[in-house]
């Protein structure tokens, strides 16, 4: 038998009963030849190029999935940031936009379309501003669309009037679509140091260097870890437990790698358009489905809940690991890649924010370490825009500083506040929504202008 | 495995329709342990079974496996108390119907014999286990 049982029942049992799935694959595509200064060209160009690079998108991950056996839980687009594309229109074109891109996702079957986005970390453009307005009605009138704001990077600084125009989309946003507990708000994700290959949702785009179309797949497998830090058992030190990590995470990258290489030639093939394989993100992330959990793999790391003293350690353990076992197997590493924490999409992490167990002070401190930040956190529906961008502020500066991705995904609810639940169905979860510091961050947050880089943007 | 055994079982497990043909036809597909092929040719599945030993499992899996026009190459059965595990390798360049059609066929006969099949491309098993 050219393979030993144990390798084989491994492999089975990942995909049988310990939710071994790839994420996202999510195929990029260039829009950078969709410009017009007419907004109805736009529109066409952007709904024809989708359609004819992307229309075997869903197809193709299916049939790779029944190939491998291996589910394929989300098929996802992501476009040319969109206002690099359509930066001469008004907000009224930009959600006559949005609107198109949304159609075009429901017409060839994938979950979500990404890249309605802008890059603005050094400042904004008019398309930018009119970009900014049309946001909120864009995500209210969409069911596809996500949304990604770069606010800052190491080399830029932070651009501060852009993160408190942010937290005002934001709040209006909540309100556009208060009815589904602010569900308008889990599409759209604020960024510093964000990057052009990232095959997760919200964040995604397909950065203005990349290719014509490009394949990133996002490997799934917190039941995988947790299974290999359970079996090393509680008296096995860090070295030990790292090491199962690491074993593990290569197991599935390879899988991951696997699975992108076959999808993205198949995708050529179908559609005659070039696809290349892009990256594997090594990223966990966590589902709602019982034992698929990021903050069950801590608990059982030895810490009684997520949000106790050792999470960080325990988190940083876990992201790099997973890095350094995915590196090994594939040269092809690059997105995010470590760990998520969303707290709606992580029932062990819900359950430790309505406990009492995790806050929002010890999230921000595991979003040091963590591949990306503040992920799915329902906040009071009433929380000001100037200390949802002072929040914002925090955990950009935390990127900007370690030179690291670090994102913000909060949903301050319309209407809730703590003590109550918001529930978003799906892979988004529920969650409480959590407490924040009632402490004004007003004069603060209004000085705007820009955050000044660091000096380890000198690197030259 | 012991040959003489595993004829036995065969014979057994196809009764009454077993006739010599048929028979060897099984034993000669499980016993095929010559050429485990290059394991990036990208033409060959991996099918597994797992479930409580009973009679005419490895002839089910086998028989819809064959029916379907696959060419079975390589076949490792164990029973460790009274489950059963079989992993068997099949080439599919010859096969007559799709993957996804092979696959309901083995669902079915594996409820049939209480045991979950799957079916899934070797490359997986390759990537995760070799270098």
């Amino acid at each position: 038998m050219a393979y030993e049982l144990h390798e084989v029942l491994d492999t089975v049992r990942m995909t049988e009963s310990e939710h071994f799935d790839i994420r996202a694959i999510t195929l990029g595509v260039s829009l950078r030849d969709c410009s017009s200064s007419l907004p109805q060209t736009v529109r066409a160009r952007a709904y024809d190029k989708i359609r004819r690079v992307a229309s075997h998108h869903v197809t193709v991950a299916e049939a790779i999935e029944a190939l491998y056996g291996v589910q394929i839980a989300n098929k996802r687009v992501s476009v040319t940031p969109i206002t690099l594309v359509a930066d001469g229109l008004s907000a009224a074109d930009f959600v006559a936009l949005a609107r198109t891109l949304d159609t075009a996702a429901t017409d060839i079957g994938i979950d979500y379309l990404a890249g309605f986005s802008a890059l603005v970390q050094r400042g904004m453009t008019r398309g930018d501003a009119a970009y900014f307005d049309a946001l909120p009605e864009a995500l209210a009138a969409t069911r596809h669309i996500c949304a990604s704001v770069n606010c800052g990077s190491t080399r830029a600084g932070i651009n501060a009037d852009a993160v408190l125009r942010l937290a005002k989309v934001l709040l209006e946003t909540a309100r556009l679509t208060a009815k589904e507990d602010s569900l308008g708000c889990t599409r759209l994700v604020g960024f510093c140091n964000a990057i052009p290959n990232n095959p997760f949702i919200a964040g995604a785009f397909h950065g203005p260097s990349e290719p014509e179309a490009v394949l990133n797949v996002g490997i799934s497998g917190p039941g995988v870890v947790l299974r290999a830090v359970r079996d090393v058992g509680l008296d096995a030190d860090f070295g030990t437990m790292c090491e199962a990590i690491k074993r593990t995470a290569f197991k599935i990258t390879r899988a991951g790698a696997l699975i992108g290489r076959k999808a993205a030639a198949r995708l050529h093939e179908r559609s005659g358009v070039p696809v290349s394989f892009g990256i594997v993100d090594l990223s966990l992330a966590p589902t709602p489905k019982e034992g698929d959990s990021v903050g069950e793999v801590l608990r059982c790391m030895g810490l009684e809940d997520v949000g106790g003293a050792g999470s960080t350690a325990a988190l940083s353990m876990l992201t790099e690991s997973i890095k350094k076992g995915g590196v090994m197997a594939t040269s092809r590493v690059g997105g995010l890649s470590g760990a998520f924490i969303p707290v709606s999409e992580d029932p062990v992490m819900a359950r430790a924010a309505a406990r009492g167990h995790l806050t929002i002070d010890k999230l921000e401190a595991m979003t040091a370490v963590c591949s990306v930040g503040l992920d799915m956190i329902a906040v009071p529906g009433d929380t000001p825009a100037e200390t949802l961008a002072a929040l914002m502020l925090d955990e950009f500066s935390i990127g900007m500083i370690n030179n690291k991705t670090t994102a913000c995904r909060l949903i301050p609810v319309h209407g809730k506040g703590v003590g109550d639940t918001a529930a978003w169905g799906g892979l988004l979860g529920t969650t409480p929504v959590m407490p924040l510091k009632r402490l004004s961050s007003k004069h603060f947050a209004r000085r705007g202008g820009q955050i000044p880089a660091p000096i380890r943007s000198l690197t030259n | 495995m012991n040959i003489r055994r595993l004829v036995d079982r065969i014979a057994d497990a196809m009764a009454p329709g077993a006739d010599p043909a048929r028979v060897e036809a099984v034993a000669a597909a499980v016993l095929d342990f010559t050429s485990p092929r290059s394991t990036s040719g990208g033409d060959r599945i991996l099918i597994t079974a797992f479930g409580l030993d009973r009679q005419g499992i490895l002839a089910g899996i086998t028989n819809t496996v064959s029916g379907a026009g696959c060419n079975i190459v390589d076949v490792s059965q164990k029973i460790l108390q009274e489950y059963f595990t079989l992993i068997m390798i099949a080439e599919i360049a010859t096969m007559r119907i799709s993957l996804t059609e092979l696959q309901c066929q083995l669902t079915v006969a594996g409820e049939a014999l209480g045991v979950r099949v799957r079916a899934q491309h070797e490359d997986l098993f390759a990537g995760m286990h070799r270098p």
